[in-house]
C-alpha cells in the first residue's frame, strides 16, 4: 500500500531514468560525443555518460545525445553542441567537470563555453 | 544509472516475428560486452509502424532499427552501444523517400501524428508500473480524489467534447451523467475491449503497451458515477493484452491504487478480466454485459439503456479502451487542451488502424479533422507499386467506402455520416484500382452473416439473402431487377434488425452501391468485373502470336487445362498453347509464370 507522497517519490525518482526515451522533441539541441578510436581511448564513453547523467538528473528536455564517429581534432575527448539554429560548438579535451559547465552556460544559457572551445 | 535503453517492440506484430528472442539476445550480448549496469533493455508496446518489424530503438540517439533479426544483435552492441557508430544497413529507410531515418521522430510517419492515446506506447515498459507513474500515471486519480468532486470530473470530461472511440460517438460526459443519475446504490464500469472489427488493433496496443492507462481512467470513471466494481471484456485471441493487463491490475493492486481505500482517500474499487471468445456481436453492448454476466452473449432491446440496466441489472458505464485512454490526460491537461485538437464537434485524436494497399501498414493517432489525403499519402506512404487510390473503407464490417473523390474530407464523426461511412472503432483498408467493390462488400457481409447471433429473423435471413445477391452478381448470374430488390432488402434489414450487427450489416453494401454502382452494372450487364478479381467473370486466354510455345505454364497448371495447338506462329519455333475455359480454375499460376506476356485475363 502506497501513500499519494510515496507514488510522487516514485515519479520524481522515475522521470529522470525515462527522460531519454523522450521522442517528442521539438526544436532540439543536439550533442555529438566523438567515439573513434582515439576518443574511446582517451575517456569518450566518460564523457557521453556525463552528457546522458547531467541532462537526464535535472531533467532538461529537448537535447538528444548522440555517439558520433570519430572528430578531426587533436584533443579528445571531444564533443559538439549545436543549439537550434545556431552554427556546431566543438569541444576538446573534455573531463566529466568540463560537461557539467558546458550544460549550465551552453545548453542552457545559451552562451558556448569559450575556454574549451578548439583553437 | 543507465546511459542507454535499447526498446525492442513486444507488440503482437513484432512479437510474431520473434521479437522475444531479440531482447534474450541482447541481454546475452550485452552481458557479454560488460554493460549490464550501462545499458537497460526494454520490452515495450506497439510503436505502430508494424510493417517493418521487429523494432529496435536505441536511446540517447533515439536510433531506429528496423527489420531486426536475432542475428544482427551482437553488430548493434558491439557497433553502436560499444563503440557508438550507427548499424547504417539497419536504419529505417522510408520508403517513399528512401531516404535512410535515423530517429523515429524525424520520420514523416511520426512526425505528422499527435500522440494521446498511444503517447507511452513504445516508449515505457507496460509491465512496470513505475514508468507509467514517471509519465505522469496515475496524477489524474490523485488529482481527481483529493481535489473533485464527482460531477466537477464529469463536467470535465463533458467540457473536452470527448465522444466514444468504440464507434457510434456518443458523448463520454453525457453517458457518465446518465449513469451518476439513476437511481442505484450499485453502479458498474465495464471497459469494451472486444475490437471485432477485422483490421483493428488499436485497443489491444493500447492494452499492450499503456494498461495503466485503462485502469487508471476506470477508476476516475468509478469515483464519478459511484461505482467500486469494474470489469474488462477482452477477447482471449488477445493473449499478450490480457497478460500485460493483469500484470498491470496486481502492481495496481499492489501500490494500493486499486482495492479498498485507495490511497488512503477512502475510495474503493476493484478491477476484474472478463475473457470473450471473440465473438463480434460481443462488442455491441448488450450482448457484452450479458456475456459477462455468464450467458450466452446476445443483445437484447434498448431501452433500458445500460446507463439505467446495464450489468446485473445495475446502471453501468460502458466505454472503448481508447476513450478510456483520454481520460487522464483530460483530467490533468483540462479540457481547453483536449478542445484545441479535432474540429467542432469531434474533439481530440483518434487512432486508426492503416492496412491493405498502403505503404506504412500500422497504427497512426492523428487530431480529427485530419484529411483522408494527409492520412494515406503523408503518414501512410501513399499506395504502393504506383497503383491509383481508389477508395479507404472506415468502420469496418458496420462502416462504407470513401472514395477518391473525397479525398480532401476531414475526417471526423459527421463528414464521415454524411458520406456514407463511419468512424467506427478505425479500422482503415486502403483499396487501389486492383479491388472490385463488389467483391469487398461481399467480404465484409460474409463477415456479418457469419457473425450474426441469430436472435432476430431479419438480420439472420436477411442479410444471408443479401449475400446470395451478391453472390448472384460476382458470379455474371444477376438481373437489374436483382440490383433493385437488393438494395431495398439493404433498407428492410437496417430498419429491423435487433441491434447494431443487422442494422449497419448492409451499410458497406449501400456505400459501394452509392459509390461504384457502375461497378455493380459492369457485372450484371456486361458480366465483366472491370478490376479482374470474380472469378467466374473472369477468362485466361493465351495471345497466340506471342506464345513462344516454351510449356511453363502447362507444367504450372493444376487443372491440366493447357493443352498445345497445331499453331506456330511467326518467328516462333514451337507450336502455341491455348487454354480450356471449361477446365480452367482460374488460380492464375499460368499468367504469373509466363515470361512472354502471352497469357492474360479479362
Ligand atoms: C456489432 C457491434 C460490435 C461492436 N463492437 C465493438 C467493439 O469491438 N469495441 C467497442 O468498443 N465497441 C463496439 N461496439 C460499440 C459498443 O456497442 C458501444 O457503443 C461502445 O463500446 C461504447 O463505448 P464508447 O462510447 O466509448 O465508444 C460494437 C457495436 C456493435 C453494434
Ligand atoms: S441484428 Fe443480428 S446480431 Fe443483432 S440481435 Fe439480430 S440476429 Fe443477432
Ligand atoms: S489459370 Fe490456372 S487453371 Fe487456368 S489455365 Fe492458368 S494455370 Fe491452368
Ligand atoms: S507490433 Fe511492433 S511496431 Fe507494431
Amino acid at each position: 500500500m502506497k501513500s499519494i507522497a510515496d507514488i510522487n517519490a516514485i515519479r520524481e525518482e522515475m522521470q529522470s531514468k525515462v527522460l531519454i526515451r523522450d521522442n517528442t522533441k521539438e526544436g532540439e539541441t543536439h550533442v555529438f560525443v566523438a567515439m573513434g578510436t582515439v576518443g574511446l581511448q582517451s575517456g569518450a564513453v566518460e564523457v557521453f555518460n556525463a552528457f546522458v547523467d547531467e541532462i537526464t538528473s535535472r531533467l532538461i528536455k529537448n537535447v538528444r545525445i548522440s555517439r558520433a564517429g570519430s572528430m578531426d581534432v587533436k584533443d579528445q575527448p571531444a564533443a559538439e553542441v549545436v543549439l537550434p539554429g545556431k552554427a556546431p560548438v566543438t569541444y576538446v579535451g573534455l573531463t566529466a567537470d568540463m560537461v557539467k559547465v558546458i550544460v549550465e552556460k551552453h545548453i542552457l544559457g545559451g552562451e558556448p563555453v569559450t575556454e574549451y572551445i578548439v583553437k | 544509472m543507465y546511459r542507454s535503453h535499447v526498446l525492442v517492440c513486444g507488440g503482437t506484430g513484432c512479437h510474431s516475428n520473434n521479437s522475444a528472442n531479440i531482447l534474450k539476445a541482447f541481454n546475452e550480448e550485452i552481458a557479454k560486452a560488460n554493460l549490464t549496469a550501462d545499458v537497460q533493455t526494454v520490452q515495450t508496446g506497439c510503436f505502430g509502424l508494424c510493417a517493418v518489424g521487429p523494432v529496435v530503438i536505441v536511446y540517447p540517439e533515439g536510433a531506429f532499427y528496423s527489420c531486426v533479426k536475432v542475428e544482427d544483435v551482437p553488430e548493434i552492441v558491439s557497433e553502436h552501444l560499444v563503440k557508438g557508430r550507427l548499424v547504417e544497413r539497419l536504419l529505417y529507410k522510408e520508403k517513399a523517400t528512401g531516404k535512410t531515418v535515423k530517429a523515429l521522430s524525424e520520420t514523416n510517419f511520426y512526425k505528422k501524428q499527435t500522440r494521446v492515446v498511444l503517447r507511452n506506447c513504445g516508449v515505457i515498459n507496460p509491465e512496470n508500473i513505475d514508468e507509467y507513474i514517471a509519465m505522469d500515471g496515475y496524477q489524474a486519480l490523485i488529482k481527481v480524489l483529493t481535489k473533485m468532486q464527482p460531477q466537477e470530473v464529469i463536467d470535465e470530461v463533458l467540457a473536452s467534447g470527448l465522444r466514444g472511440r468504440g464507434g457510434a460517438g456518443f458523448p463520454t460526459g453525457r453517458k457518465w451523467q446518465f449513469t451518476k443519475d439513476a437511481v442505484g446504490d450499485v453502479k458498474y464500469v465495464a471497459c469494451n475491449a472486444d475490437e471485432g472489427d477485422p483490421g483493428a488493433f488499436m485497443d489491444r496496443s493500447v492494452l499492450e503497451g499503456d494498461p495503466h492507462a485503462v485502469i487508471e481512467a476506470m477508476a476516475i470513471a468509478a469515483y464519478a458515477i459511484g461505482a467500486q466494481q469494474g470489469y474488462v471484456y477482452v477477447r482471449a485471441e488477445y493473449p499478450i493484452a490480457v497478460r500485460r493487463l493483469q500484470i498491470a491490475i496486481d502492481q495496481a493492486k499492489e501500490y494500493g491504487l486499486l482495492g479498498k481505500n485507495i490511497l488512503g482517500t477512502g475510495f474503493n474499487f476493484d478491477l476484474e478480466i472478463r475473457l470473450g471468445a471473440g465473438a463480434f456481436v460481443c462488442g455491441e453492448e448488450t450482448a457484452l454485459m450479458t456475456s459477462i454476466e455468464g450467458n450466452r452473449g446476445e443483445p437484447r432491446v434498448r431501452p433500458p439503456f445500460p446507463a439505467h440496466k446495464g450489468l446485473f441489472g445495475k446502471p453501468t458505464v460502458l466505454n472503448n479502451v481508447e476513450t478510456y485512454a483520454n481520460i487522464a490526460q483530460i483530467i490533468l491537461k483540462g479540457a481547453d487542451w483536449f478542445k484545441s485538437m479535432g474540429t467542432e464537434k469531434s474533439r481530440g485524436t483518434k487512432v486508426f488502424a492503416l492496412g491493405g494497399k498502403i505503404v506504412n501498414t500500422g497504427l497512426v493517432e492523428i487530431p480529427m479533422g485530419t484529411t483522408l489525403r494527409e492520412v494515406i499519402e503523408d503518414i501512410g506512404g501513399g499506395v504502393p507499386n504506383g497503383k491509383k487510390f481508389k477508395a479507404a473503407q472506415t468502420g469496418g464490417p458496420s462502416g462504407g467506402c470513401i472514395p477518391a473523390e473525397h479525398f480532401d474530407i476531414p475526417i471526423d464523426y459527421d463528414n464521415l455520416i454524411s458520406i456514407g461511412s463511419m468512424m467506427g472503432s478505425g479500422g482503415m483498408i486502403v483499396m487501389d484500382e486492383d479491388n472490385c467493390m463488389v467483391d469487398i462488400a461481399k467480404f465484409f457481409l460474409t463477415f456479418t452473416v457469419d457473425e450474426s447471433c441469430g436472435k432476430c429473423t431479419p438480420c439472420r435471413i436477411g442479410n444471408k439473402r443479401l449475400l446470395e445477391y451478391l453472390d448472384k452478381i460476382t458470379s455474371g448470374k444477376a438481373t437489374m431487377q436483382d440490383l433493385e430488390d437488393m438494395e431495398k432488402l439493404c433498407y428492410y434489414i437496417k430498419d429491423n434488425s435487433l441491434c447494431g450487427l443487422g442494422q449497419t450489416a448492409p451499410n458497406p453494401v449501400l456505400s459501394t452501391l452509392r459509390y461504384f454502382r457502375d461497378e455493380y452494372i459492369a457485372h450484371i450487364r456486361d458480366k465483366k468485373c472491370p478490376a479482374g478479381v470474380c472469378k467466374s467473370l473472369l477468362q485466361y486466354k493465351i495471345i497466340k502470336d506471342n506464345c513462344i510455345g516454351c510449356g511453363m505454364c502447362q507444367r504450372q497448371c493444376p487443372a491440366n487445362a493447357i493443352s498445345r495447338t497445331d499453331y506456330i506462329a511467326p518467328g516462333k519455333k514451337l507450336a502455341a498453347m491455348e487454354i480450356d475455359p471449361s477446365k480452367c480454375v482460374k488460380c492464375g499460376a499460368c499468367m504469373s509464370t509466363c515470361k512472354f506476356k502471352a497469357i492474360i485475363k479479362e
